[in-house]
């Protein structure tokens, strides 16, 4: 056998798919130190989490990855993309690209996607349900309703109740993600 | 029938299952190379005397090796913990040990699970190994021989140790952590008292029940399901009457078995979401949440897994009902089914198996489940993963809304179901 | 339902399916430890331009593949098992992915044999008990399965292994993969795979276990047969018969070889008529057999044909037939792809005791070449 005709392969890469997913954390990350600030009920479920709290939600295996915690004094924030020393309390894995961007371009929810074990979620694991409630939540205000339909179970019942305190939410997320207002 | 848009399946246990299963002892541990089990079991089934009934099938055996047991630990308490468990991984080096026989229910099986990571990977510090797929390599090689019908621990890849010091509960989950071999024989549950095979019983049913109708559905999990629900229905109420019916007690650890395989690879929803939050703050046993809570959780649903929960009819009622009953009102009719089945226990058990959880005591004739502890409850499930499992959404109004109706025994008022 | 009885069970391989299956593999291979693969296809496969879906489906993930082996002959035999276990040791490989099928399977399990136990020659291990554990194996269908591909049992050039540690690690089933090309193909695959299950689910034990593999397999098959004979390109029933053909390996590797089986095998030797083609040619003469001579033939069959509303529906006494006449209807309607009778096939007549003989002395007597030659006979001779 002549194993020059069988080479190694290196596999490839996907460099404008991982760009799209790094975009994506980046919003989403935001959006959720946004929102925190904005939404009272998610001030609720983060004043809930530890005081040490450090989500890493990535894809494997060598990233893109977006890193939310809190702070010293118990703010949100988006700690951006490379870890920094600390240890997450609470990594969700999300296997490969692909999945990756099922669960970004919402074909697959949050919660579809955990059922479908696109994901593994590692470290403290009660503070994930309060992790996909979060998600949940963000991507109500940052999506328009016929696609967060979607990415979400039972679509709140405040965003359909309330038009000013959607709109208004809505403006001011936005406003903390992309200005950082 | 639907296929997924995706979905993982695996069960990868060798299961030897019948009357007379533990003669098969030797073979398996010839197979696995030991020639020196550690057993591992508590106090209550020594007492039963399961752990001398397995001794002497393995030593009745013609084939394979005769066996010299290394050690047998029996103290293994009701919730497994991480003391336990380095004493016991303590013992089995002491002794040299070179596989484990896990004999009793999901304490006993999980507590074997975590022995068998310290023992097999030289472990220092259990935690470094929690969380899912931390293990990536074969462990020493276990037995599981399962004593109740059942928490189904023999087939899931997940174990959960408590280190009560820290007050945390470790997960751990890993195919590696499956064992080598499930032993299903009738006489483990013969002496099984009459509450206990009813609400084990209900466990069973709850898993198959729950793997079918939540979100991680598949159809291979379907049909173990399916097959499990109908030798719980057709057996459980003989057996509780009829203690001796070896038939019908294979028939009840096989169906646990197999609704083990189905919920550990579709998983479960709010009944276990609410039954691990009653359980961690009131003490209640697993199956007894589990028995009082399934009706509720069908009836929660219904708007979303109607046509699954209708489907389920048959397999709980029997063709005759399921063909009288039109197709638009069979998902009422099963979980009137379910209510019946648990009445009937209830009956047959003298009232000891309790419908809902104002009618649950301990020992002692105090109320396990107080009033006052149901907000408790519903914060506490709040924090439990499986409920993302579920097929409709639950804040934690809805989680109290359903156990003050759990507690009382009232049905849900389905027009008040909050429908995403 | 029947009461379970005594049995001895056992699947090993894990199954994943359905969209963007296939990018799972790595996250698989790392958690069995194992990092650079040797993958073995055959030409057919590239020329289908599945090798370079799976090639695609690995980007991202920074995988190193020892080797793409894509000459896998049609023949699983020993010198080029022996060759590519000596490249999969040349390249540091730790593990196999196999895609296609039959006996691209076959030689992938050997290799994995070779590679495991570090040895050098696939027919040292003839008649010996395979014990350890083996290094990983992961198996990516096509379409086409000739069945056994995903089960326990590996064929080597006039001699078969069988082994638990011969199951696949994970089985990858993606629609991508599994479309077939031809009416032909897809109709061998899904009767291979109904024989199996069907046969599994006669066992004299009752195992049931076993039954809901075969169950879920009669089901899948029955559900999309039909789409997939008339569009073999479709997709979504390309998926699903992969399905039935995983589940119906597993009771394949659970169940002793029935006669369907075993004349199908038979006449494979004799006439190299495709096995799935006389398995769906025999199958409803053998169950018809059966019910005429008043042995058992499960209701539960019906059940996975139909699901619950008919079977309900149907008195309990009437299920068996029902169940044999969906068989002979299946039939009917492949008519123009499966054939009627061996006849129709050109198989001489004087060839029948040989084939017939054969099949008796393949099931170590459990059967007599008498009763394989009568239901040989029903089969050669087509239904009037």
């Amino acid at each position: 056998m002549d194993y020059n005709r069988y080479p190694e392969i290196q596999a490839g890469g996907k460099p404008f798919k991982k760009m799209y997913i790094a975009i994506m954390l980046w919003v989403v990350g935001r959006a959720m130190q946004a929102a925190a600030r904005t939404d009272r009920e998610l001030k609720e479920e983060f004043a809930a989490l530890r005081d040490d709290f450090l989500l890493k939600l990535w894809v494997l295996p060598g990233g893109p990855a977006m890193l939310v915690g809190k702070d010293q004094k118990g703010r949100v924030k988006y700690f951006g993309w490379k870890e920094s020393g600390e240890k997450p309390t609470l990594t969700m894995s999300v296997k490969n690209i692909e999945a990756a961007m099922l669960m970004f371009t919402f074909q697959e929810s949050t919660t579809i996607a955990t059922a479908r074990e696109r994901l593994v979620v590692d470290g403290d694991l009660p503070d994930a349900c309060a992790v996909v409630r979060v998600l949940n939540t963000v991507e109500t205000y940052l999506l328009p309703k016929v696609i967060a339909k979607l990415a979400v179970k039972r679509y709140p019942k405040w965003s359909q109740m309330n038009p000013f305190k959607k709109h208004l939410g809505r403006i001011a997320v936005y406003a903390r993600t992309f200005i950082g207002v | 029938m639907q296929l997924p848009g995706y979905y993982e399946f695996c069960s990868r246990v060798k299961m030897i299952a019948g009357h007379n299963a533990l003669e098969q002892i030797p073979e398996a541990l010839l197979a696995l190379k030991s020639e020196k089990p550690l057993i591992i079991t508590d106090k209550g089934v020594a007492a039963a005397g399961l752990i001398k009934q397995v001794t002497s099938a393995m030593n009745k055996s013609k084939k394979g090796t005769k066996v010299k047991i290394g050690a047998t630990y029996d103290n293994v308490p009701p919730d497994s913990d991480i003391t336990v468990v380095n004493e016991v991984a303590k013992l089995y080096k002491s002794k040299k040990c070179d596989s484990i026989i896990a004999v009793g229910g999901g304490s006993v099986l999980d507590t074997a699970k975590g022995v068998n990571i310290v023992v097999s990977e030289n472990a220092t510090d259990l935690m470094q190994y929690s969380g899912y797929g931390a293990i990536k390599r074969k462990l020493n090689p276990t037995i599981a021989i399962p004593t109740t019908s059942g928490t189904g621990s023999e087939m899931t890849l997940v174990a959960v140790i408590a280190d009560h010091s820290k007050n945390i509960k470790m997960v751990f989950g890993s195919y590696f952590l499956l064992p080598d071999y499930a032993i299903i024989d009738s006489r483990m549950t013969k002496t099984l008292p009459a509450s206990i095979t009813a609400f084990t019983a209900m466990d069973a049913l709850t898993h198959a029940v729950e793997a079918y109708t939540c979100l991680g559905k598949n159809p291979v999990s379907d049909a173990m399901a399916m097959s499990a629900i109908q030798l719980v229905t057709q057996n459980v109420v003989n057996v509780v009457k009829k203690p001796n019916d070896m038939d019908g007690r294979l028939a009840l650890a096989n169906a646990s078995t197999m609704a083990g395989i189905a919920f550990s690879n579709s998983m479960v929803g709010m009944v276990h979401t609410l039954g691990h939050a009653t359980g961690g703050v009131c003490h209640v046993p697993h199956g007894i949440c589990m028995n009082i809570l399934l009706p509720y959780g069908l009836e929660y649903n219904m708007h979303k897994t109607g046509n699954y929960i209708g489907e389920l009819l048959y397999p709980l009622a029997g063709e005759e009902v399921y063909n009288s009953t039109p197709k638009k009102e069979r998902p009422t009719k099963t979980v009137e089914q379910i209510r019946k089945l648990i009445q009937d226990l209830h009956d047959a058990t003298g009232g000891r198996h309790p419908r809902w959880f104002k009618e649950v005591y301990d020992r002692d004739g105090n109320l396990m489940v107080s009033r006052e502890k149901l907000p408790d409850i519903a914060k506490t499930a709040m924090s439990d993963a499986s409920q993302f499992y579920n097929p409709e959404d639950l804040d934690y109004n809805d989680f109290l809304w359903v156990m003050e109706n759990a507690w009382e025994g009232t049905p849900l008022n389905r027009k008040k179901v909050k429908k995403g | 339902m029947q009461s379970p009885g005594y049995y001895q069970f056992f699947s090993h391989s894990k199954i994943l399916s359905g969209k963007k299956a296939m990018e799972h593999i790595p996250f698989e291979l790392e958690s069995l430890n194992a990092r650079k693969p040797l993958v073995i296809t055959s030409k057919d496969v590239t020329d289908n331009k599945l090798t370079k879906k799976f090639l695609n489906a690995m980007k991202d993930s920074g995988m190193v593949i020892g080797a793409l082996y894509d000459d896998a002959p049609a023949y699983s035999g020993s010198t080029i098992i022996n060759e590519l276990s000596k490249l999969y040791r040349f390249r540091g490989c730790d593990s196999i992915i196999a895609i296609g099928a039959s006996p691209v399977s076959d030689i992938a399990k050997c290799v994995n044999l070779l590679a495991t136990f570090k040895e050098d020659n696939i027919l040292d291990f003839r008649d010996r008990t395979i014990t350890g554990h083996m290094r990983p194996l992961i198996m990516i269908p096509t379409a086409g399965l000739l069945g056994g591909e995903m089960s326990n049992i590996a064929d080597v050039e006039s001699f078969s292994l069988q082994s638990d540690e011969l199951y696949p690690d994970a089985v990858v089933l993606d629609g991508r993969m599994t479309r077939a090309n031809s009416f032909m193909e897809v109709v061998n695959s899904a009767m291979a795979a109904l024989s199996h299950a069907v046969g599994a689910s006669a066992l004299p034990h009752n195992d049931p276990i076993n039954d809901a593999y075969a169950h879920t397999a009669i089901q899948f098959i029955y559900d999309h047969i039909l789409k997939a004979a008339r569009r073999p390109k479709n997709r979504k029933a390309g998926l699903a018969l992969a399905n039935a053909s995983a589940m119906a390996d597993v009771c394949f590797s659970n169940s002793p070889r029935d006669m369907v089986k075993l004349l199908a095998t038979a006449m494979y030797q004799e006439m190299n008529i495709p096995h799935g083609i006389s398995m769906g040619i025999l199958l409803p003469y053998h169950l018809q057999m059966k019910l005429d001579s008043k042995k058992k033939v499960r209701e539960e069959l019906l059940l996975a044909m139909t699901g619950i509303d008919e079977y309900a529906q149907t008195p309990s006494k009437e299920r068996a037939s029902r169940a044999v006449q969906l068989l002979w209807k299946l039939h009917e309607d492949l008519a123009g792809i499966l054939p009627r009778s061996f006849n129709s096939l050109n198989v001489p007549r004087y060839k029948l005791d040989v084939i017939a003989e054969r099949a008796a002395l393949l099931s170590e007597k459990r059967y007599t070449a008498k009763e394989c030659l009568k239901l040989l006979t029903q089969a050669w001779e087509g239904r009037a």
